[in-house]
């Protein structure tokens, strides 16, 4: 065990490393770009000016109130995609017939342009944050249904036989069995469906709106107001990577592989002196 | 109907309890042909009674065996318990162990263990006592915690076994419980299988490409044929249960096996051509 173990150790370090020089190397390009000449300071303003004039917005309100409301608008959003798309993924996967008519349909939908419906839904539901939250809503609903389904479809009979043969009632067969058995197809459509949240409740903002980090990006870009428009940019970068963050995170978050490596992490703890330095 | 030997047990006390009237099952394949997997089987199983069913891969022995508890639509005939038509699972009387590892691998083994109550609707307390209860019948009570991958393949299928006892059902049909397993375990797990119905005093049908297990464990072997399966041998063991090991070298258990081996391997043949047959028509087809 000890081998691989260090092995793994260098190789996150050598990873690390990588990553580290490769952002700087970027941000590098970017500030000796803006520095020569070439881009006007007005189409390109340089990295450190960008990150000085959002830390002097982060002193006002603005950034917060529009922060506040983008992650608002993106929770309800990922929740009406969540418990929307596992019902129907549930509901539509423990039929054979219903599956067969409607995976083409949704497939058919997933791979459409949805924006195209969101002037739609602003006309009904105004350009406030309900149009936001059900745009992104449905954006984020197609791949965690699909999923849903998809995984669903392939739970082993060998289970569902088991579990009736146990006397599991249609209702318990579909939450104890279906949706437990199928959970890595299901968080595998979750996690896109937060990012697809994130992108139209922002393209929403962008398109047609009051509030927001879109709506601030696009008024400052009309402005031609480069510094905010670029702080504005780097702070939706930073919420992208916290919800990035925040679903790798719950990505490593399995109650039953925990439970196993804590074991197994017990049960080699004298020498797993090199492993602990990574936790 | 004592000349009828698929309807005496071998002196056992107890009464009928699962009983198959002419039970025949088909299939229609997804190109449209029709399977008959069991044919007209008439059965009668007695209470305490230990049943195997022994016969060629293919012949019809889960089905016959999902058709006794429930788990598969007759096209014909009737199984009956305790004098009820059994049309649907029925997790109170009648409990399953399949070949295939079928613990949930998300699940630990005592919460693997309590499913049964759990869909029951038994309180946590009162399911997880009866649990750890049969896990430690089966001697496995110091893995409640742990999940199925961190158990070897004899290991699953005792929590197999202890998950279909919470149950406390009368009938317990078992499908090759043991066969994806090694000869040794297989030995290991027949006697303790042997012990712990001694202890519950529970029917079991008995499923097993074993002959040796067959023989070990029964008070009857019901040799199935070729397919479309039908009862075609039945081969008591006239020898008091619980048996030891020294039966296993004795001279009844050599005649029995003998006489059960040179009525399969006529079956295994002539499944083996049934099957080639359907191949060849299988790919004519197409
Ligand atoms: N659900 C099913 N659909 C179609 N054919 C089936 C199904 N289950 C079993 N069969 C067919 O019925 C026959 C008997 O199967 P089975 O009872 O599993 O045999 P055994 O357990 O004796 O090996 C086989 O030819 C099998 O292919
Ligand atoms: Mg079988």
């Amino acid at each position: 065990m000890r081998a691989p173990r260090i092995r793994d150790v260098r190789q996150t370090a050598t990873v690390v490393v990588g990553r580290t020089l490769l952002v700087v190397v970027v941000v590098g390009c970017w500030q000796w770009l803006s520095q020569s000449g070439w881009v006007s300071p007005l189409l390109l303003p340089a990295p450190l000016d960008v990150v000085r004039r959002l830390s002097e917005l982060l002193a006002t309100a603005e950034p917060w109130h529009a922060l506040f409301v983008t992650v608002v608008d993106v929770v309800l959003a990922f929740v009406f995609s969540v418990v929307l798309g596992i019902a129907f993924g549930v509901a539509v996967g423990s039929s054979r017939y219903w599956s067969q008519v409607t995976e083409p349909l949704l497939v058919a939908l997933y791979t459409i342009p949805i924006i195209v419906i969101y002037p739609v839904l602003t006309l009904m539901f105004g350009i406030g944050d309900v149009s936001k939250v059900v745009f992104g809503g449905i954006y984020g609903f197609f791949p965690i249904a699909a999923n849903a389904l998809r995984g669903i479809q392939l739970v082993s009979p060998a289970y569902l036989e088991a579990a009736r043969s146990l006397g599991a009632s249609r209702r318990q067969l579909r939450w104890t069995v279906l949706v437990p058995a199928a959970r890595p197809f299901i968080m595998a459509g979750v996690r896109i469906g937060l990012s697809l949240n994130l992108i139209a409740v922002v393209a929403g903002q962008m398109l047609a709106s009051a509030d927001g980090i879109g709506f601030l990006i696009s008024t400052n870009a009309q402005l031609l107001n480069a510094s905010d428009l670029y702080a504005y940019i780097l702070l939706t970068f930073v919420l992208a990577a916290a919800i990035n963050y925040v679903l790798t995170r719950n990505e490593q978050y399995d109650p039953a592989r925990q439970a196993r490596s804590k074991r197994a992490t017990q049960a080699r703890r004298a020498p797993a002196l090199v492993g602990s330095e990574r936790g | 109907m004592p000349e009828d030997p698929t309807r005496s047990p071998a002196g056992r006390p107890g009464s009928e309890i699962l009983t198959a009237s002419g039970v025949s099952v088909s299939f229609q394949t997804a190109a449209g042909a029709r399977i008959d997997a069991v044919d007209a089987v008439d059965l009668g199983i007695h209470e305490g009674e230990f049943v195997s069913i022994i016969g060629p891969s293919g012949c019809g022995k889960s089905t016959l065996l999902r058709a006794f508890g429930g788990l598969t639509r007759l096209s014909s005939g009737t199984v009956t318990l305790d004098g009820e038509r059994v049309v649907r699972p029925q997790p109170d009387k009648i409990a399953f162990v399949f070949q295939d590892y079928t613990l949930f691998p998300w699940r630990t083994v005592l919460a693997n263990t309590v499913m049964g109550l759990q869909f029951r609707g038994v309180g946590r307390r009162e399911r997880e006592e009866t649990a750890r209860h049969f896990l430690q019948l089966v001697g496995l009570d110091w893995c409640a915690g742990s999940f199925p991958a961190e158990l070897s393949g004899g290991m699953q299928q005792r929590v197999a076994i202890a998950r279909a006892l919470t149950m406390n059902p009368s009938v317990l049909l078992m499908d090759e419980p043991f066969g994806a397993l090694d000869e040794q375990t297989r030995t290991l797990l027949g006697s303790e299988l042997a012990r712990i119905v001694e202890e519950t005093g529970k029917t079991v049908v008995f499923v097993t490409h074993s002959l040796a297990e067959a023989v070990f464990l029964s008070d009857r072997v019901l040799v199935m044929s070729a397919r479309p399966g039908q009862i075609k041998d039945v081969v008591e063991v006239p020898a008091q249960r619980p048996r030891d090991e020294s039966f296993l070298t004795s001279e009844v258990f050599d005649r029995l096996r003998r006489r059960i081996f040179s009525s399969l391997i006529e079956e295994v043949h002539r499944q083996a051509a049934v099957n080639e047959e359907y191949r060849r028509a299988g790919t004519s087809d197409s």
